[in-house]
């Protein structure tokens, strides 16, 4: 989906602010909370990683961007947690009059929010799947070689996906083949892996940012093969 | 952050509410753990343990390994760079991740790792990322301006250097290959792993030897 998360290349956010010795947590709860997240996905696999992926994507905007990277996480775990029934905003509230006198609120409350997608009579959720196989072993001939030239295709899909917007529609070379994995589009949104090869992306700078980029530079990127189609009329290797 | 396992490790001994929470955050965290505890998906030990994990067991001096036997071992450096999961089966290191990638700096070309679109990272091998490699102001900026970012984190490099900025946006995770220092020569390979960085496993930095 066309989120906020997807910020590559977005000016305005800032100096990158580092920390030295930073600790591996700021706060206990943030560890507790990451921990608990980890085995809700990995022991109970009450959700995956992709479908957490897409619960922050569809988080409120102003709540992403004005959270920290844990607030952030403790609204997606939440939020799944409801979304799949396990838990539901009476039992947390009821547990929490328990546990504390105090009750607190988030710093951005009328935002702490994760939505559902807006129902579209002209947009996919999904990206159309041409070819795929349902074993990660299954062979399946990639489409694309070493030195092929592809463009990613131009694409809003309302769902979840992995192709950032400043790739879409830029022409690169095929730089490797990674093997096969499972398109996370299809895991999120029709609950099936599905197998595509996945190719590593050379894209020059210029042809992404235009003159202002270093002539010498390059992007290196990810693309599951229907992320991509023939950008060329011929390939660089011939 | 020991003292905070102690702390929770003795209190869930005896199985009683007993910390109150001192933000709207920790309220909520404690709220689900003891639901999830109560519906018998979770246990506090299992908790703990992993905090453990975290904080302790992974962490970058497990990717320094890597980097300082493939400085000193050719043909390690040679296996690796062809099939990045061999790093951590010759290392007897636990690969809790995805497929590893592991590119080589050499002095025409640079690479730098980013995920524009959330956090991805090589935690089995670095542990957890820092902050900075999370925020926004790193992640939106480093594919289109890369040579600011870098001298910003303290590298120079020539116009006439390649860089590779690599957005990880897929299952596959990326450890850099850092280039050894001039003067390192007569290092052993213990001694060089205290002088591999995080941030140059990131491609942020560069190596230096240490004075």
């Amino acid at each position: 989906m066309n989120g906020m998360h997807d910020v590559g290349g977005t000016d305005s956010f800032g100096p990158i602010e580092r920390e030295e010795n930073e600790p591996v947590f700021h706060e206990p709860w943030e560890a507790r909370m990451r921990a608990i997240t980890t085995l809700v996905i990995k022991k109970c696999r009450i959700y995956n990683l992709d479908e957490g992926r897409h619960a922050s994507e569809r988080m409120h905007p102003v709540f992403y961007l004005g959270s920290s990277y844990y607030q952030t996480w403790l609204l997606r775990l939440e939020a799944l947690l409801m979304e799949k029934g396990v838990l539901t905003e009476e039992e947390i509230a009821d547990k929490i009059t328990q546990i504390s006198p105090v009750q607190f609120t988030s710093h951005l409350q009328p935002y702490r929010k994760v939505q559902p997608m807006l129902p579209s009579v002209q947009r996919r959720k999904v990206i159309q799947v041409t070819r795929s196989v349902r074993q990660k072993n299954e062979p399946i001939q990639p489409i694309f070689s070493p030195g092929s030239v592809v463009r990613v295709k131009e694409m809003s899909p309302l769902g979840h996906t992995r192709v950032p917007r400043y790739i879409r529609g830029k022409v690169g070379v095929v730089e490797a083949i990674h093997g096969n994995y499972f398109l996370p589009d299809v895991r999120v949104h029709e609950g099936i892996d599905v197998y595509q090869p996945v190719y590593q992306v050379r894209f020059n700078a210029q042809d992404i940012w235009g003159e202002d980029a270093s002539p010498n530079d390059k992007l290196l990127i990810e693309m599951w093969e229907d992320y991509l189609e023939w950008g060329g009329t011929r390939d660089e290797k011939q | 952050m020991k003292n905070n396992e102690d702390h929770h490790h003795h209190h869930h001994d005896h199985n009683h509410p007993h910390k109150l929470p001192e933000s709207f955050e920790e309220m909520r965290t404690m709220a689900i753990e003891s639901l999830l505890i109560e519906k018998g998906l979770i246990s506090t030990e299992e908790v703990d343990e992993l905090i453990r994990y975290f904080v302790s067991d992974i962490g970058p001096m497990n990717g320094s390994k890597v980097v300082a036997r493939a400085w000193v071992d050719p043909e390690f450096k040679q296996k690796i760079l062809e099939n990045g999961n061999l790093a951590f089966t010759e290392l007897g290191l636990k690969n809790m991740q995805s497929d590893l990638v592991v590119l080589e700096n050499t002095p025409g070309i640079h690479h730098v790792v980013v995920c524009t679109l959330c956090s991805c990272y090589p935690w089995a091998l670095l542990g957890l990322p820092p902050t900075w490699y999370k925020s926004t102001a790193y992640r939106s900026r480093v594919v289109i301006d890369p040579r600011s970012v870098l001298q910003e984190f303290g590298v120079e490099l020539e116009d006439s250097v390649e860089i590779r900025v690599v957005d990880s946006n897929a299952e596959v995770r990326y450890l850099i290959l850092p280039e050894r220092p001039p003067g390192t020569e007569h290092m052993t390979e213990e001694e060089l792993t205290a002088i591999i960085t995080r941030d140059a496993m990131i491609g942020v930095a560069k190596v230096r030897a240490a004075n």
